[in-house]
Parts: structure tokens; C-alpha cells; sequence
């Protein structure tokens, strides 16, 4: 993808270019900002550019040479893309991109690194890193990935010019999945993706969703199972509290139009006249405590009784 | 692609190039070698990015094409079927192999997928012979780097010097703790002074591949690339980025103790010396007196060594340490009868040079005893 079939990074991409045209790259870029608003797609655009062999005129690549190409598909030999192995970016990853930049470029372009989920950098590998940020060997570029980059080293932040990315606005949002998937449907996943087409593309949130909704349904009597990974309970939780959300702008106005879920809109009205607005208030609130400690460890079957406790009930246990 | 080949030749071919293929496999394509058919001409090109190997087949056409093969599974069928082998491309990718009675179908892959060569257009060419570059490999490669994070040094640097007529070729290995260099007068003319740096493994594979073949070798010098043609072969290697260490300052030139030795006595003294310290720090210590050097090495948990050799020395006693290994590297480089070793004192870098060959100098760094 090149930088033309990007949307919504319009003010990162002009700077991007800017600094391209006036050959003033720096060593190592960090892009920052939320999962899935399309950081790496910039990367990788930024790759092509610095390699295409037929650039355009506002320093865009063309996505048809043989460069581009192979840098879409992933066999561009002066282009690598590190990811972490077992939760973790290993030292011998850090090293590979040692020797990798160590050589001249093989087509003659730029070589580009780029390093997805850098906050996954270990210590060690953190500071092995910290040389070649500095001083790269001449033609190359690094591009660092990060939605947590607070908790990478500061060694390694300051080394690198960092690019922030923001979530997208809604219509992007909706033209993007509207390649994919038909009209409703693309509606319905851009609202529920805030921003963040990335996240909902691969039709994981949706599944989710589905089983979170026939989960719920079935809450009463039935054993729930605790989540297996921390991926799907963060997803649980989001979806919990999305729809406290409908319920609570439902109550509180009656239009159905400014719902999210908005295909479960009868679960929702049945929801809606079981307590009262504070009630449900209480509990989002609850929701979103729970959600800001589900990095530090919770057990897993204790927190899904209790925050099936909150939905079943519709009353907020004191804490 | 249809082409007819006879056992024998692509057997040659396929072993040629494993060493090439099988390095790496980050990315698939590379376990791969394609073979291009065009013409009356096959070839096959192997690469792993960082060398790239063109050769050609001796095969009857019968069809042109293209087509990304299996490397290693091609070599394992050809080394077990009968003479007479046909490697027909099918749709999808799919090449077939007969030969006699057998037939095998394997996955391949299209041929645009294949990294490219890398372009020959702006090369400046430069003849020498095949036999003189292997010398000088050989003479220096020992002594560069492994893996080292110094990258630069993982690789033998060429130097070329332009001299009226002609150019001095130097060629320089060296890990941080010994180097050797080794210079040679080449009958062609380059547009500059140029420094580059072929990586290791690109060596020892050039090596190999100069062992099987003779004549004049054209060097093909470009910005990010060197090109190596004999005849119909064509070998490139991607060149290391960076500045090598400034390998003329190394050179000592404070050696104001020459001695002169037998070689092959001071190779068989080591040798026996260091039998002691191998285990540990392969150290052996040298006393330099008026006409003779005793060998020491010792290892509290063996035992000790002690042997002696005669030299041509007058002058002020010595004692210096040394790394038996590196030693050893720089003595078995060596042609001559006679090598000379210059030494300061023992903490200077001692200057290793051989008789028989005045362009070739190895500088071995002491150790502390």
C-alpha cells in the first residue's frame, strides 16, 4: 500500500514526504499511537518510497514496480520486518538486524528495518539496540511500532524521532472496511472499531462480539469459561462495557440511531428496563476500573464471576 | 521449460550451489534456484542475498522458460536416479523430473520471484588471474573476523591502488588481535584508489569456486557490489557497509630485532609447545637469546613444555608472549624455507614475514605471561 491508499494519517504522511524530498531522514523513526490505526502500513509505505524505482513527483511510491511489489509481499531484500517471537523481540532478532544492516543494499535503495511491537524489546535487547539507533550503517532507516512506547527504555525513545498517530475519524473508518464488506456491516464494525480499523478487519472482534452477546444471554444458570488469554479478556471486557454504554445513551435519550450494537437493539431495550440509568452508570464505571487493572495479573475465573455478577444483577457491589 | 541433462553434469551443477542456498531460510524462495532457459543456453543462478552464483549447464533445449526450483530436493533426486535426466515445467509451477523408469513432480515456485542479479551496467572491470586472487584469499582469510560486531572486520578488504600503469592489489583480513596483508601488482588500471569490503563467507566460497576453475578472472567493481566472471561463470557478493580499520597503522614499524628461522622447525616447535596450553589459553612463551629461542608453555592442572630452535639472532635477549594458534595460521600461510620474525619488546605487535614472498606481512599482537 502506498501512501495515496492511507487514510486519515494525511499530516503524517506530508511530513514523511517532506523529510523524504529533502533527503532528511533521520536515523530511526518511532511511530506511536493505538493498535491498528495503521502505524506499520505507514511504515511499510515509507519503505516503498525510499525504494521505488519510478517515485512520483510528491515523493509517493508508484506500487506497481518490482520493488514495491516485492515489498508488499514480503521478499523485498532490503527491506526487514522484525516481530516478537514468544512475546519477546530476542536478543538474536536485535543481532540479525545488526548483520542485516551490516551489508550494502542489495537493489541500491534504502534499507529499512522495521520493528513491530517494539515495547516487546527485553532488556538486553533493548540495549543491544541502542548502538545501531545512534549510529546505523550508512543507507539505512529504522522505524520502531509501539502502542505502549512508554515503557520501552527512554535510551531507546530519545534515540529515535518519534511520529504520533491518531485513531481514525469515522468516515475513514467506514470507506476502509467498505472494501471489504458490504454496507451494514462495515457500518456496524466502524463504530465498533473507535477509530481503529485494524482491530476489527479480521473479523476477530466480531466473533468476539457474538459469543460475548450469546454468552450473556445464556448468563443465568449457565458456567461460564474463563477467558484462555489476556487478548480475549480484554476484548470481553471492551465489549462489557460497550454495551453498558448503548444502554446508558439508550436511557437516557430513547434514539436508536446512537447506538453501537446497534443489531442487538431488542437485548438492549431488555436490558435497559431492568434497573435504573445510575445503576447502569455504577456499573460502567465498575467495568472500566476492572479493565485498567486486567494488565496486573487478575485471576482469570474469580474476575469473570464477578463481572458476570455486575451484568446478571444490574447492581453494583459495593468496592 | 523442457530441458534434457545427463546426470552427471547436473549433479556438478546442484552441489556447486548448496552451499549458497541452504544458509538461510527467512525467506523460501531462497532454498530455491532458478533455472533460466533461453536460446541453446541453460543456467542456473543461486543466491542468499549476500552471494549470488550464475553457472551454466551443459543440457540439451528443448523448450525455453524459466522456473524456481527446490535446490535441495533436485540434488537429492538427482544423486539417486539414473543417467539421462528431463526437467519439464507444468502449470502451476509444478516441474517434473524423469529419468529411466522414475519420475518425481515437485513444487516450484514462478520465476519473476526470484531476486534479480544485480545490474552489471555501471562496472568498472579490472583482469587479473584466477590463480593470483586465490593465493591471496588464501593467505589472508584466516585471519579475519567471525561474527564479529565489528562488522567490517567479517570480511577481507581489497584494496586497490592505482600505480602509473598498473594497480596494487591489496588484500587485508584481520580479527583485532592479528592481520595479515598481502600485496600484489596487478597488469590493469583502475579509475581510483578504492576500498571494499567482500564479506567472509563471499571468500571462502570464491575460494572454492577459483579451486575448480583457471584463466583470467574479471573483477567487476561497483557501488554496492562486487562481480567475479571466469569465462561463462558469473559469482557476485554484496559488500560490507562501513569503513575498515585503518590496517596500514598497524604495521609496525619499531621491529628492530629481526630473527631469522627455519619455518618448518618453528611450525613443528610450536606444534609441540603448545600441546600444553591447548586446552586453556594456547599461550607459548618465546626467550629470545643470541642464536637460539627456547619455547616455553605451561598448564598447572598438565604439566610444562620446553623445546628450542635455532635462529639468526645477535643482540639483546627478549621474552615474548603469543597466541600458538595465531602463530601457527601465519607460519602455515607462509611459502618460503625462511620467515623472518621482527620484534620490539613484549607488549609491541611482532611482524611476521615470509622469505619467499616479500609483498605478504602478518602482524600477531603478544599476550601477557
Amino acid at each position: 500500500m502506498s501512501f495515496k491508499d492511507i487514510r486519515g494519517h494525511d499530516g503524517v504522511i506530508s511530513i514523511l514526504k517532506g523529510t523524504i524530498k529533502k533527503g532528511r531522514l533521520p536515523n530511526a523513526y518511532i511511530f506511536t499511537g493505538q493498535d491498528g490505526i495503521g502505524k506499520r502500513l505507514t511504515a511499510l509505505g515509507l519503505a516503498k518510497a525510499l525504494n521505488c524505482q519510478d517515485i512520483s513527483d510528491d515523493m509517493d511510491a508508484c506500487g506497481r514496480c518490482p520493488s514495491c511489489k516485492r515489498i508488499e509481499k514480503g521478499v523485498h531484500p532490503d527491506t526487514l520486518i522484525v516481530e516478537p517471537e514468544g512475546g519477546q523481540i530476542l536478543l538474536e532478532q536485535v543481532r540479525a538486524i545488526e548483520e542485516f544492516l551490516s551489508f550494502k543494499a542489495y537493489e541500491g535503495g534504502m534499507k529499512v528495518v522495521v520493528i513491530d511491537d517494539a515495547e516487546k524489546l527485553n532488556p538486553s535487547s533493548a540495549n543491544a539496540l541502542l548502538k545501531t539507533l545512534e549510529e546505523p550503517p550508512a543507507g539505512s532507516l529504522l522505524i520502531l511500532i509501539s502502542s505502549i512506547p512508554d515503557i520501552l527504555p527512554a535510551t531507546v525513545v530519545s534515540r529515535c524521532h518519534r511520529v504520533n498517530f491518531s485513531p481514525l475519524p469515522a468516515d475513514d473508518v467506514r470507506e476502509i472496511l467498505s472494501r471489504r464488506f458490504d454496507n451494514e456491516k462495515a457500518r456496524l464494525l466502524s463504530l465498533l472499531s473507535e477509530g481503529r480499523p485494524g482491530l476489527v478487519i479480521d473479523g476477530v472482534q466480531m466473533e468476539e462480539r457474538e459469543r460475548f452477546f450469546n454468552e450473556l444471554r445464556g448468563i443465568e444458570g449457565l458456567e461460564l469459561e474463563p477467558w484462555k488469554e489476556r487478548d480475549a479478556m480484554d476484548m470481553w471486557f471492551k465489549n462489557a462495557y460497550c454495551l453498558m454504554r448503548d444502554i446508558v445513551v439508550y436511557k437516557a435519550t430513547g434514539d436508536e440511531k446512537l447506538l453501537i450494537n446497534f443489531d442487538k437493539i431488542a437485548y438492549i431495550k431488555a436490558m435497559a428496563d431492568r434497573c435504573g440509568l445510575h445503576q447502569f452508570l455504577d456499573i460502567a464505571n465498575e467495568l472500566d476500573r476492572i479493565t485498567g487493572l486486567l494488565r496486573f495479573n487478575l485471576n482469570k475465573s474469580i474476575t469473570l464471576c464477578y463481572a458476570g455478577l455486575l451484568l446478571k444483577t444490574g447492581e453494583c457491589v459495593d468496592s | 521449460m523442457k530441458i534434457k541433462v545427463e546426470k552427471e553434469e547436473l549433479q556438478r551443477v546442484l552441489q556447486g550451489i548448496q552451499g549458497i542456498v541452504e544458509r538461510r531460510n527467512t525467506m523460501p524462495i531462497l532454498n530455491h534456484c532458478l533455472f533460466m532457459v533461453s536460446g541453446q543456453k541453460t543456467w542456473v543462478l543461486a543466491t542468499d542475498l549476500e552471494i549470488a552464483l550464475k553457472e551454466p549447464v551443459k543440457a540439451e533445449v528443448i523448450k525455453e522458460g524459466g522456473l524456481c526450483v527446490p535446490a535441495r530436493k533436485l540434488f537429492e533426486i538427482t544423486k539417486e536416479v539414473e543417467d539421462g535426466i528431463t526437467l519439464e515445467a507444468q502449470e502451476n509451477n509444478w516441474l517434473k523430473v524423469k529419468a529411466g523408469l522414475s519420475a518425481f513432480k515437485l513444487i516450484g515456485l514462478p520465476e519473476e520471484e526470484y531476486p534479480q542479479l544485480p545490474k552489471t551496467d555501471n562496472v568498472e572491470r579490472i583482469e587479473v588471474q584466477s590463480e593470483v586472487l586465490k593465493k591471496m584469499i588464501e593467505k589472508t582469510i584466516y585471519a579475519a573476523g567471525d561474527s564479529d560486531t565489528r562488522y567490517t572486520l567479517n570480511g577481507l578488504l581489497l584494496h586497490f591502488i592505482p600505480a602509473k600503469d598498473e594497480t596494487e592489489l591489496r588484500i587485508v583480513g584481520t580479527d583485532g588481535h592479528r592481520l595479515s596483508v598481502i600485496a600484489r601488482m596487478i597488469n590493469a588500471k583502475v579509475s581510483g584508489e578504492k576500498k571494499l569490503i567482500l564479506p567472509k563467507k563471499a571468500a571462502q566460497e570464491l575460494r572454492r569456486l577459483l579451486e575448480e576453475i583457471e584463466g583470467m578472472l574479471t573483477i567487476g567493481i561497483e557501488k554496492n557490489h562486487l562481480f567475479f566472471q571466469l569465462d561463462e561463470v558469473l559469482f557476485t557478493s554484496r559488500l560490507i557497509e562501513g569503513t575498515y580499520p585503518n590496517y596500514e597503522q598497524v604495521i609496525p614499524k619499531l621491529g628492530d630485532k629481526k630473527l631469522g628461522i627455519d619455518r618448518g622447525l618453528l611450525i613443528k616447535a610450536i606444534r609441540r609447545t603448545a600441546i600444553m596450553s591447548r586446552e586453556k589459553s594456547n599461550a607459548v612463551r618465546m626467550d629470545v637469546e643470541d642464536g637460539k629461542i627456547t619455547m616455553v608453555s605451561s598448564n598447572p592442572d598438565i604439566g610444562e613444555a620446553k623445546d628450542e630452535v635455532a635462529v639468526e639472532y645477535k643482540g639483546e635477549a627478549v621474552s615474548i608472549g603469543f597466541n600458538a594458534r595465531y602463530l601457527l595460521d601465519a607460519l602455515l600461510a607462509a611459502e618460503g624455507e625462511k620467515v623472518t620474525l621482527e620484534m620490539h619488546d613484549a607488549l609491541s605487535p611482532t611482524m611476521l614475514k615470509d622469505e619467499a614472498d616479500e609483498g605478504y606481512k602478518n602482524v600477531i599482537m603478544p599476550m601477557r605471561i
